[in-house]
């Protein structure tokens, strides 16, 4: 659905994006992750084609990057963190507008629809400078879905808005997701790209990996998993050390933190030495690394 | 064609909310219309038409031999305001340029209507326009008010058929637009660095 290769973008002597390899499957939703500056943005705007590259080139949903971009902006969207609304129009207008930029075949009932969809009908005549930041994104993602794109490029869409509007835009996501839609997703919300996204990639200038959260987090620091003991003694960790597919074990007051590659198959012989060696054990847990910690972590090795 | 007329409704529905740009549109080429039209009419009243003084040659040059001295005057003052017919297409449309992508830039919506499938063509095209219309029909408007103001204040004598000359028919109905053409593509020239 979307294949770069070595796309690079330069503005003067700063290298924005350096040899961008990527590639996004259809109906997938794939986090871009990355510090301010780090070329998110750019690296969306060539894709939309909204600026060419230096170099490389890009297919999205078939359609050559520079050569076809007529075609390219009629199949994808963009949303960014800034609504970009005609302020002093209302919000029906603002749509119908764009129904005709896009050449939308039924232009009313599309209008209808995703303001019906979303809440807006009622204020339809409203001029879009009288709505909230949340019902200004809502207007916004309407205007993204009119001519149906295949894939939509989603910057920062949630960074401005309240915990009640950005879990709007979550379920949306998760909707048009379902509807079998590509996303490519531009977040700083490391939670957000944990819960939406089928793989990340984090990008600082070039690309420094590309996986599901799960493998990153287990890459990185493998799997732990946490015995919680009814005792404290030295010999429970000797034991499980001395167990061959155990990475690292070490005490931490009641809690026993053992790291593993798959603990789903090592669980059940860890217990069976613990209880041999006179362990009562009271609960067993994985013990979860968070986005933000795989994410910082890759940033700093970059 | 229908990406450029949702360009120009676009902006008309934009650009036309904003005081000052609707008081340049209207007011200006009002102004502009109506100020020759009161000097002709004070001079008129005050007879100036009919005195036959002996005028220096330099404005009797300006005048055909049939005018009288007094016509002579009014028409030397008036047809200085002609001028401003000339520049009416050039201060619209630069006011309202300015503001469609210097509105677009602060708004951010210019992305947005840089990520449709509109080409750069149409949308300059529908933004020329836009600016351009509303310039040359304030410019004829309000040349039609002083013309038709001229033909009833000099009751369509030698004045009003000199005020009224192909050369002044020709610099507002065609220069004029040529004008506003040229003063929108500088103002968006200059206003999308």
């Amino acid at each position: 659905m979307i294949r770069t290769e070595n796309l690079t973008k330069k503005f003067n002597l700063t290298l924005a994006v350096d040899n961008l390899d990527l590639e996004v499957a259809e109906g997938e939703v794939f986090g871009f992750l990355g510090p301010n500056g780090a070329g998110k943005t750019t690296t969306v705007r060539m894709l939309t084609s909204l600026i060419g590259p230096t170099s490389g080139s890009a297919v999205v949903n078939g359609f050559r990057i520079v050569e076809q971009d007529t075609e390219i902006r009629r199949t994808v969207c963009i949303l960014t963190e800034t609504p970009g609304m005609y302020d002093n129009l209302s919000a029906l207008f603002n749509l119908e507008i764009y129904a005709s930029l896009y050449e939308v075949k039924d232009p009313k009932g599309q209008v209808e629809k995703y303001l019906r969809m979303l809440g807006l009908w009622e204020r339809r005549l409203d001029e879009a400078g009288t709505f909230s930041k949340g019902m200004k994104q809502k207007l916004a993602i309407a205007r993204a879905l009119l001519h149906e794109p295949r894939i939509l490029f989603l910057d920062e869409p949630t960074a401005a808005l309240d915990p009640e509007a950005s879990r709007l835009v979550h379920d949306f996501i998760i909707e048009l997701k379902k509807e079998g839609r590509t996303i490519f997703l531009c977040t700083h919300n490391l939670d957000e790209a944990d819960r939406l996204c089928d793989r990340i990639g984090v990008f600082k200038t070039r690309l420094l990996v590309v996986d599901t959260p799960s493998n990153l987090r287990s890459q990185l620091f493998g799997r732990k998993v946490v015995f919680h003991l009814a005792q404290n003694d030295e010999k429970y960790d000797n034991a499980v050390r001395s167990l061959s597919f155990v990475r690292d074990a070490r005490i931490l007051d009641n809690k026993l933190l053992v790291n593993l590659d798959d603990p789903e198959a090592h669980n059940p012989e860890i217990i069976r030495v613990l209880v041999n060696a006179g362990a009562d054990i009271r609960f067993v847990g994985e013990l979860r690394h968070s986005l933000e910690e795989v994410y910082l972590q890759l940033v700093k090795n970059a | 064609m229908n990406k450029i007329k949702t360009i120009v409704r676009k902006e008309w529905a934009e650009v036309f909310k904003k005081r000052m740009v609707l008081l340049t549109v209207i007011f200006m080429p009002l102004f502009l219309s109506v100020l020759p039209l009161i000097i002709l009419y004070s001079m008129d009243s005050a007879g100036v038409t009919s005195t036959d003084t002996e005028l220096p040659a330099q404005f009797q040059q300006f005048c055909q031999s049939s005018m009288t001295s007094g016509e002579c005057m009014q028409y030397y003052i008036v047809s200085e305001f002609l001028i401003m017919f000339m520049l009416i297409p050039l201060f619209i449309p630069v006011n309202i340029a300015a503001y469609s992508i210097v509105g677009e830039k602060t708004t951010r919506s210019l992305e947005p209507l840089l990520a449709t499938p509109i080409t750069t063509h149409e949308l300059l095209a529908g933004k020329n326009l836009a600016s351009v219309i509303p310039a040359i029909i304030a410019t004829w408007a309000g040349f039609a008010i002083f013309a038709i103001g001229s033909l009833i204040i000099t009751g369509g004598g030698a004045l009003a058929s000199a005020l009224l000359d192909p050369m002044w028919l020709i610099a507002v109905f065609l220069a004029g637009p040529l004008m506003a053409v040229l003063s929108v593509n500088f103002s968006i020239m200059v206003s999308s660095r």
